[in-house]
C-alpha cells in the first residue's frame, strides 16, 4: 500500500530548495506573502468537499468532467418517469428477481496492509446464510448457514496474471425457496483467515522505519530471520456479509469487480492496518476510509448460464459496483467534519483511495515519490495519456522570482481538481483563485504559469448585505404575512462567451471585467438619503414618503413671513396658510389656481372663519384677481363658500 | 429641523465666544493711556480712575450676561430639538406599528455547524465556564455624507460676503498648503463669519452708558433717586446722562470711540434710532383689515403686503425661488366675462335709482370684451370629456367658467343677511369697497354681496361719493392695440421659425428669464427678453399675443418626440399654452403628455446606497425606459461669481454638486437638494442631464439614456452639456493619475 505517499503536496512549493541563498530574506518574504492565500484555499477546497456549492463538472469551461451526456434531457419528459419504469419491468422482471444462471465468484486476492501479514495465503470460506421468516415464539431469527467453498487466496498479490484465480460457482439452485422454513432472504458471508503479526505491528505504529525495513523482504524470509516469533503471530477471522437477494426477492449482486472490505471477526474495529503513522487522532472515519483502514478482499462476480460458458466475457459488466459501505451511519454522525475531511482528503492524497477509482477514473501519477512496490497494480492501469508539464513560477516584488515547480498534471495545485485541459486549469485558477494572478505563457515542454499575489484583491464580502445587517423579513410568520426584501438570484446566465482560447491567460484580467455587475435587482442595502440608517424591508416602499414637502421647508416660510414687520397679523396668517397649501398641492400653471382657491377653502376654510380672516382671505382673492389668475366670478365665488361657512359656523354656535 | 450636533456645535461655538469676551476683557485694560486721557487725569484725577474701573467691571458683567443668555439659549434649543426628535422618532415607531407588517429577526445559522461554543478555563481551579460563541461578521463601513438638506425645488440664496467657515481638510493639507486658505480668505475679501470688531458694539455701548449713568445718577443723588433709578430701566436720553460717564467710558476704551463728544453724538444717533424704530413699527403697518383697528385706507394701501410679496409664478407669497415680483399690472387684468346681471338684486336696488342707460352701453362693451378674448385665447375647455372625477362640484364651482359663464350664477349664494345695514360705514368696510369697486365695477350689487353688511343703494351711494377713486374703464384698450386676425396662422409660422432660429444658436449661451415689462412699448429688439433669446411667457406684461410668445403645442400624443415644438425648443409643455396635450389635466394620472416631468415632480423612486464606484450611490428601485424623467437635479441656485467661490472649496474636497444652470446661474446641490446629487459621474452613463425651461424658470431634468433595470446604479457624463465646468468624483481622478 501506499503509507509513503508525499503528503505534503500542498505545501511543496514552500519547502523547495532555494535557489540563491542572498535572497534568502525575499525569499521568507516571499513565503509569507504566499501562505495565507495557500492556507485560505486549502481551507476552501475541504469546505468545498463537504459542502459543495455547486459542481465542477456543471461549469462551462468543465465540460470535459462530465461523464454523463445530456441529450436526453431535451426530450425528457416529467410524466414519462412512470411510463419508463414500467417497460422495464415488464420486459426483464425475472431476470432482475430470480436469476437462473450460475453465481460465479472468481477471488483474485486478500489485500492486507504489507507489514501486517507475512502469510501467502489466506483461508476464504464463502457460507450461505439462509435467513428465514420469523415464526411465533421464535426469539431469533432463524438463520441456515451453509458452507459452499474453502478457498486459498493469495495476499496482496503482487501480478495478477500469475497464476488462474480460485473460483467458486454458485448454482441457481441454491437460492431456492423451499427449504422447509420460508426463506426471507440470501446472504453470502466471506470468511477469510489470516495470519497477522498484530503484536509486533502495534507497538511499531507510526514509524516509518518498520515500513521500509520489511521492503523488498519477502514475507517468508522474514520469518525465517526469526525476528518475530510466533507469539505474536495471530490468525484473524475477517468477515463480510454480501446479500444476494434482500426480502423483496429482489438480486442485489450485479455482475462486475467486487472490492470487499472486510472486518476481523471479534469486531474489533481500530485495526489499523494501514497507514496508522499518519492517522489522525481523532473521530471515527468516513465510510470510504474502510478501504484504507481495513484489509479488503477483492474477486469478480458473474452470473453464468450454465449451458454456455461461453458468454462469461460478455455477461461481465465494465463498471464495477460497490457494495454499500455498512458503517454508513458515520457520515450521518459525524460532525466535527473538519477533521472528517481533513482525513478524507488525506486518503485521497495517498492514493489507497485510487484503488477504489480505478477503471473509470484517471489517476495521478506518483511515479517521483513511489518506492513502494506493492502499487504496481495501479501504474498499470493508468490511462496513458499524453503528458502536458506545467511549469508554476512564482514571483513576488513584480521582478523576484523565487520557485519553479513543474508538475505532470493538470491538477490544480490548490484544490487538486483535476481539470483534464489547459484551458480549462487556468479558466479555473483565474476564476477560483483570484487572490493570485495567473499568466499563462507558452512552453516549448508545456505550459507556463506565472504566479504572483492579486494586490487588488477585494475580499470584502459579497454577500447579500441583508443577510449581515438580519433586517430579514420571514415569510412564514405564524400571526401576520410579513415583508421579506426581494433578492434576485442569478440562476441561468448565458451570456456570449467568446471560443476559448488561450491567448485570454497571456495578457492580465482586465479591471472592467472584474466590476460588471451580473446581478440586477436590489441586491443590497440601502440607507435613508438623510439619516444614513439602513432601510428595513418594511419600510422598503415608504422610504423617502415624505421627500417632496420638507418639514424645514414649511418651517421655513412660516418664518420668512413672519420675519416682516411691515405686514399685519392677519395678513401674515392667511399668506401662511395659503403658502403651506400650495406647497403641499404643487400647483402648476395658472389654469389650476382656481381649483387650489376651492381646495383652500374646502380645507381651511373653518380655519379662516375660526381666525377671523374673512376679509382678509377676500382680499387675497381681489390679489389673485390683480395678477390676473383668476376671474371676479370666482372670487365671488370662493368669498360666497366661506360665508356660507361662516353663517354655519355662527348658526352652529348659537343653537349649542 | 436642526440635529443635536448642529445644538453642539453652536454650544461649543458658545464657549468659545465666552473665552474671547475673556481675553478681550483682559486685554483692554493693557493699550498705552493716550493724550486724552493724560488730560482726563489732570482734571479730574481719582475720581474719574474710579469710574474708568466701575466702566471695566460693567463691561465685563455685562459680556458675561451676554454670554449666560446665549449659553442658556443654546441649551434650550438643544433640548427643545431633543424633544422634537423624541417626539418624531414616537411619531414614527407608531406609523410602523400600524402598517400590517411585521418585523422579526431570523437568527443566522450557518448550515452544518449548530454552533460554536467558547470556553474559560481557569487556572486556579475555578470551574470552565462556557457559552455559545456567536461570531459577528464584519460589517462595511458607509461611505461619508456631509449634512445636506432635502428639497424637492431649487431655492434661491444670496451671495455670501463673508466666508462662513475655514474648511477643515485634515492637518496635511494645512500644513502642505496654506496658500490655498490665504487664496480663499481673499476671495472673500479677508471677511469670516464670526470676526468680532474687538471695541464696543452698538448695543453693548448702549447698554453700559445706561447701567452706569444709572448707578452714577444713584450714587450721586443718594436718597431721593433711588427708587427711580430702580423703576426706569428704559433708555435714557442724552441730556440725562451726565457727562461723567462718557468722560470714565472714553477713559476706559481709549482705542474706541473717540473723544467724548463724538461718543455723545453716536449715543444720541442710537438712542434716536431706536426711538425711530420703535414708533414707526406701528405706522408703517397697515392694520388688519380683519381686526377692530381696521382704518380707512387707499385701495393700494390695502393691497401693497399681498401685491409686493406675491410670486406670480410660484403662487405663493415670499417665494424661494424669485427674489423679484413684478407688481401685478392693472391692465392686463382678466376681466368680468359675464353678462352682467340686468336684473335689479330686490326691492332696494341701486339700479332703481340709477337710469339703466349707461348699463346698456356698459353691458355692451363687456360683450366686446368676452368674444374678443374668446377669439385670442383658445378655448379653454373642449368637449365634456374632461370631467373631474370625485369633485364635481369643484369643477361646476372653477373650472367650466366659460360654460357657466352664460348660465346663471345661480351657485353663488351668500348666506341670508342677518344683521341690519348700519347708515355708517366703518373704515374697514371702507377699505373693502375701494378695493371691490375696481374689480368688480359697477357691479355694485356683487361688491355689496361681499362686503356683506352694506346694501347695494349704499355702496352706489358711496361709490359716487368716491367716483374719482375708480380708474377708466376704457384705459385698457389704449395701453396695446389688439392685432388683428389671422392670428393663427402667422403664430404658428413664426413660432416655427423661432424654434428653427434657437436650434441654430444652441451651441451659445442660455440666459436667465426674466419677465420683461415695458408698458406702452412691443416686445422688440428693446426688450430683455428678445436680447436674452428667450421667448417671452405668460409672466411677462407684455400682451398675451405678443410676437415673442412661445405658442405652446398641439400635440396629441405623449410630446416626446421632436415633432412636438416644445420637446424641439427644449421647453416642458405649458399648462396654460398646450391643452390639446392635457398638460393643463390638474389630475397626474390623467396626462397623456410625457413633457411635464419637472413641473409635476414625477420622479422615480431612488434608493439610496455605498456605491460600487465611489462614495454613495443612487439606485433605481423600478425599471424605467429609455428616455424616461427620473428626477430633477435640485439645490441652491446661486450665482456664477458664487459658484466661483464655492468651487474653490468644493475642489479641494474632490467633491462636488456643482451644476450649471444657464448663463446667470448655477445649481448647487451641496447644502440643499435632492437624492439625484449621488449619482456618480461615467463616461458611459445610463442617464443624462438637459437644463429645460420650465414654465419660465431653468430646471435640470435627470433622464434615462438607456433602458434601465431595477437596482440598477445611475450615473451621469458631469463633462458633457451645461456642465462642463463641473469636476468629477474622486474615483475617475484617482485613476488617471
Amino acid at each position: 500500500m501506499g503509507p509513503k505517499r508525499r503528503v505534503n503536496g500542498m505545501n511543496g512549493f514552500q519547502t523547495e530548495e532555494i535557489k540563491d541563498k542572498k535572497t534568502e530574506a525575499d525569499h521568507e518574504l516571499f513565503l509569507q506573502a504566499f501562505e495565507k492565500p495557500t492556507q485560505i484555499y486549502r481551507y476552501l477546497r475541504t469546505r468545498s468537499f463537504v459542502l459543495p456549492i455547486f459542481l465542477p463538472r456543471s461549469l462551462s469551461y468543465m465540460k470535459q468532467r462530465r461523464s454523463v451526456s445530456n441529450v436526453k434531457r431535451k426530450s425528457f419528459k416529467v410524466d414519462s418517469i412512470l411510463e419508463t419504469v414500467e417497460t422495464k419491468l415488464g420486459t426483464e422482471p425475472l431476470k432482475n428477481r430470480l436469476r437462473q444462471e450460475t453465481l460465479h465468484l472468481s477471488f483474485s486476492g486478500f489485500h492486507i496492509a504489507e507489514f501486517a501479514t507475512e502469510a501467502e495465503y489466506a483461508d476464504v470460506e464463502v457460507l450461505l446464510l439462509r435467513i428465514c421468516l420469523k415464526r411465533r415464539k421464535e426469539s431469533r431469527v432463524p438463520v441456515m448457514p451453509l458452507s459452499l467453498a474453502k478457498l486459498r487466496v493469495p495476499v496482496n498479490p503482487s501480478d495478477r496474471t500469475l497464476s488462474p484465480p480460485p473460483s467458486v460457482e454458485i448454482p441457481s439452485e441454491t437460492f431456492a425457496y423451499k427449504n422447509g422454513h420460508v426463506v426471507r432472504s440470501h446472504v453470502l458471508l466471506f470468511k477469510v483467515q489470516c495470519a497477522t503479526l498484530r503484536e509486533a505491528n502495534c507497538s511499531h505504529q507510526g514509524v516509518n522505519g518498520e515500513t521500509a525495513h520489511s521492503i523488498g523482504e519477502p514475507p517468508i524470509k522474514r520469518r525465517r530471520n526469526g525476528r518475530i516469533s510466533s507469539l505474536e503471530e495471530d490468525v484473524l477471522t475477517f468477515c463480510r456479509e454480501l446479500m444476494v437477494y434482500d426480502k423483496n426477492k429482489v438480486c442485489l449482486l450485479t455482475p462486475g469487480e467486487y472490492e470487499l472490505g472486510v472486518q476481523s471477526a471479534d469486531g474489533t474495529e481500530n485495526m489499523r492496518l494501514s497507514k496508522v503513522w499518519e492517522s489522525f487522532a481523532g473521530k471515527d472515519v468516513k465510510p470510504l476510509e474502510l478501504f484504507s483502514d481495513y484489509p479488503t478482499l477483492t474477486f469478480t462476480l458473474s452470473w453464468q448460464d450454465l449451458v454456455d460458458n461461453d458468454k462469461k466475457a460478455e455477461v461481465e459488466s465494465f463498471s464495477p459496483s460497490r457494495v454499500p459501505p455498512p458503517r454508513w451511519d458515520l457520515v450521518s454522525g459525524a460532525t466535527d467534519f473538519s477533521a472528517a475531511f481533513e482525513k478524507w482528503v488525506l486518503s485521497e492524497y495517498t492514493g489507497c483511495s485510487t484503488r477504489r477509482s480505478r477503471g473509470f477514473r484517471d489517476m495521478r501519477e506518483h511515479t517521483t515519490n513511489d518506492n513502494n512496490g506493492s502499487n504496481n497494480t495501479i501504474s498499470h492501469l493508468v490511462a496513458s495519456r499524453k503528458r502536458i508539464r506545467v511549469f508554476y513560477q512564482f514571483t513576488h516584488n513584480s521582478c523576484t522570482q523565487q520557485e519553479t515547480e513543474a508538475r505532470n498534471d493538470l491538477r490544480c495545485p490548490w484544490c487538486c481538481l483535476s481539470c483534464h485541459q489547459l484551458y480549462s486549469l487556468l479558466k479555473h485558477l483565474r476564476l477560483c483563485h483570484s487572490r493570485f494572478n495567473f499568466l499563462y505563457v507558452p512552453h516549448p515542454k508545456g505550459a507556463r504559469i506565472d504566479v504572483s499575489i492579486n494586490e487588488r484583491y477585494d475580499g470584502s464580502y459579497v454577500g447579500n448585505p441583508q443577510d449581515i445587517h438580519s433586517h430579514v423579513g420571514y415569510a412564514f410568520s405564524r400571526s401576520i404575512p410579513v415583508r421579506r426584501t426581494p433578492i434576485t438570484h442569478v440562476i441561468v446566465y448565458r451570456p456570449k462567451r467568446p471560443p476559448p482560447s488561450l491567448a485570454e491567460f497571456q495578457e492580465p484580467e482586465s479591471e472592467s471585467g472584474l466590476n460588471r455587475q451580473l446581478i440586477q435587482g436590489h441586491n443590497r442595502l440601502y440607507f435613508h438619503a438623510v439619516t444614513c440608517q439602513p432601510v428595513r424591508p418594511q419600510e422598503l416602499d415608504t422610504e423617502g414618503r415624505d421627500e417632496s414637502k420638507p418639514r424645514w421647508l414649511r418651517q421655513k416660510t412660516v418664518m420668512m413671513i413672519d420675519e416682516f414687520t411691515d405686514v399685519n397679523e392677519g395678513e401674515k396668517e392667511l399668506m401662511k396658510m395659503w403658502n403651506l397649501h400650495i406647497m403641499e398641492k404643487e400647483y402648476i400653471g395658472d389654469c389650476s389656481v382656481p381649483q387650489a382657491c376651492f381646495t383652500f377653502v374646502e380645507e381651511h376654510g373653518q380655519e379662516i372663519v375660526r381666525k377671523n380672516l374673512c376679509r382678509n382671505f377676500l382680499i387675497h382673492l381681489v390679489n389673485l384677481f390683480d395678477f390676473s389668475l383668476i376671474r371676479p366670478d370666482v372670487v365671488e365665488r370662493m368669498f360666497a363658500l366661506v360665508e356660507n361657512l361662516r353663517h354655519e359656523l355662527s348658526s352652529d354656535g348659537n343653537r349649542s | 429641523m436642526s440635529t443635536p450636533e448642529v445644538a453642539c456645535n453652536t454650544r461649543s461655538g458658545a464657549q468659545r465666544l465666552l473665552m474671547g469676551g475673556q481675553s478681550s476683557t483682559i486685554t483692554a485694560p493693557s493699550p498705552s493711556p493716550s493724550v486724552q486721557s493724560d488730560r482726563a487725569s489732570e482734571n479730574f484725577n481719582v475720581e474719574v480712575v474710579d469710574w474708568k474701573k466701575r466702566v471695566k467691571a460693567e463691561y465685563t458683567r455685562l459680556c458675561f450676561m451676554r454670554k449666560d443668555k446665549r449659553v442658556d439659549e443654546v441649551k434650550n434649543a438643544f433640548a427643545a430639538n431633543r424633544i422634537e426628535i423624541h417626539a418624531s422618532l414616537e411619531k414614527e415607531r407608531e406609523w410602523l406599528k400600524k402598517q400590517p407588517i411585521q418585523k422579526l429577526i431570523v437568527p443566522e445559522i450557518l448550515p452544518g455547524r449548530t454552533s460554536k461554543k467558547c470556553e474559560v478555563t481557569s487556572a486556579m481551579g475555578f470551574p470552565t465556564q462556557s457559552g455559545p460563541l456567536k461570531t459577528m461578521l464584519l460589517v462595511k463601513a458607509i461611505p461619508t455624507m456631509y449634512s445636506w438638506a432635502p428639497v424637492q425645488q431649487n431655492f434661491m440664496v444670496e451671495d455670501e460676503t463673508v466666508l462662513h467657515n475655514i474648511p477643515y481638510m485634515g492637518d496635511e493639507l494645512l500644513d502642505q498648503d496654506t496658500s490655498f486658505i490665504e487664496e480663499l480668505l481673499k476671495n472673500y475679501e479677508g471677511r469670516v463669519h464670526g470676526e468680532r470688531n474687538s471695541g464696543l458694539g452698538d448695543d453693548i455701548f448702549m447698554e453700559l452708558v445706561n447701567s452706569v449713568a444709572h448707578q452714577y445718577k444713584v450714587e450721586n443723588a443718594e436718597d431721593g433717586v433711588k427708587v427711580e433709578a430702580k423703576e426706569s430701566d428704559g433708555v435714557l436720553d442724552l441730556s440725562e446722562v451726565p457727562v461723567e460717564v462718557f468722560e470714565a467710558i472714553c477713559a476706559a476704551f481709549p482705542d474706541q470711540g473717540g473723544t467724548i463728544d463724538e461718543l455723545k453724538d453716536k449715543y444720541k444717533e442710537l438712542v434716536e434710532a431706536q426711538k425711530a424704530s420703535n414708533q414707526d413699527a406701528v405706522p408703517e403697518c397697515t392694520p388688519n383689515i380683519d381686526g377692530p383697528n381696521a382704518q380707512s385706507v387707499p385701495r393700494e394701501q390695502t393691497m401693497h403686503s399681498f401685491h409686493t410679496l406675491f410670486c406670480r409664478r410660484c403662487f405663493k407669497y415670499d417665494c424661494f425661488l424669485h427674489p423679484y415680483h413684478p407688481t401685478p399690472s392693472m391692465l392686463t387684468r382678466k376681466t368680468q366675462e359675464k353678462k352682467q346681471k340686468m336684473e335689479p338684486c330686490g326691492a332696494d336696488c341701486f339700479m332703481h335709482v340709477a337710469g339703466t342707460k349707461c348699463y346698456g352701453s356698459n353691458t355692451e362693451e363687456n360683450k366686446d370684451v368676452k368674444k374678443e378674448s374668446t377669439r385670442s385665447s383658445p378655448p379653454r375647455q373642449e368637449g365634456g370629456g374632461r370631467k373631474r372625477k370625485g369633485n364635481a362640484c369643484s369643477m361646476a364651482s372653477t373650472e367650466n367658467s366659460e360654460e357657466s359663464n352664460n348660465a346663471d350664477d345661480l351657485d353663488i349664494k351668500f348666506p341670508p343677511r342677518t344683521c341690519p345695514t348700519a347708515e355708517a360705514w366703518t373704515p374697514a368696510e371702507e377699505s373693502l369697497m375701494r378695493v371691490l369697486a375696481d374689480v368688480f365695477r359697477s357691479n355694485y350689487c356683487s361688491v355689496a354681496k361681499l362686503i356683506g353688511t352694506k346694501s347695494c343703494m349704499q355702496v352706489y351711494q358711496f361709490a359716487v361719493k368716491e367716483e374719482a377713486h375708480i380708474p377708466d374703464v376704457s384705459e385698457e384698450t389704449i395701453q396695446t392695440p389688439p392685432r388683428k386676425k389671422k392670428k393663427k396662422h402667422r403664430l404658428w409660422s413664426t413660432h416655427c421659425r423661432k424654434v428653427q432660429l434657437k436650434k441654430d444658436n444652441s451651441s451659445k449661451t442660455v440666459y436667465n428669464y426674466q419677465p420683461c415689462d415695458h408698458p406702452g412699448q412691443r416686445c422688440d429688439e428693446t426688450c430683455p427678453c428678445i436680447m436674452a433669446q428667450n421667448f417671452c411667457e405668460k409672466f411677462c406684461q407684455c400682451s398675451s399675443d405678443c410676437q415673442n410668445r412661445f405658442p405652446g403645442c398641439r400635440c396629441k400624443a405623449q410630446c416626446n418626440t421632436k415633432l412636438c415644438p416644445c420637446f424641439l425648443a427644449v421647453r416642458e409643455c405649458d399648462p396654460d399654452l398646450c391643452q390639446t396635450c392635457s398638460a393643463d389635466q390638474f389630475d397626474t394620472q390623467k396626462i397623456s403628455c410625457k413633457n411635464v416631468g419637472v413641473q409635476r415632480g414625477l420622479r422615480k423612486h431612488l434608493l439610496m446606497a455605498p456605491s460600487d464606484v465611489a462614495g454613495w450611490g443612487i439606485f433605481l428601485k423600478e425599471p424605467v425606459e429609455k428616455n424616461e424623467f427620473i428626477s430633477e437635479y435640485c439645490g441652491e441656485i446661486i450665482s456664477q461669481d458664487e459658484a466661483d467661490r464655492r468651487g474653490k472649496v468644493y475642489d479641494k474636497y474632490m467633491c462636488s454638486f456643482l451644476f450649471n444652470l444657464n448663463y446667470d446661474f448655477v445649481v448647487d446641490a451641496t447644502r440643499k437638494g435632492n437624492k439625484i446629487r449621488f449619482a456618480n459621474h461615467s463616461i458611459n452613463p445610463n442617464c443624462y442631464a438637459k437644463v429645460m425651461m420650465v414654465n419660465g424658470d431653468h430646471r435640470i431634468g435627470i433622464f434615462a439614456k438607456r433602458a434601465i433595470q431595477a437596482g440598477e446604479e445611475l450615473f451621469f457624463d458631469y463633462r458633457y452639456g451645461p456642465t462642463e465646468q463641473l469636476k468629477f468624483v474622486g474615483i475617475e481622478r484617482d485613476g488617471m493619475i
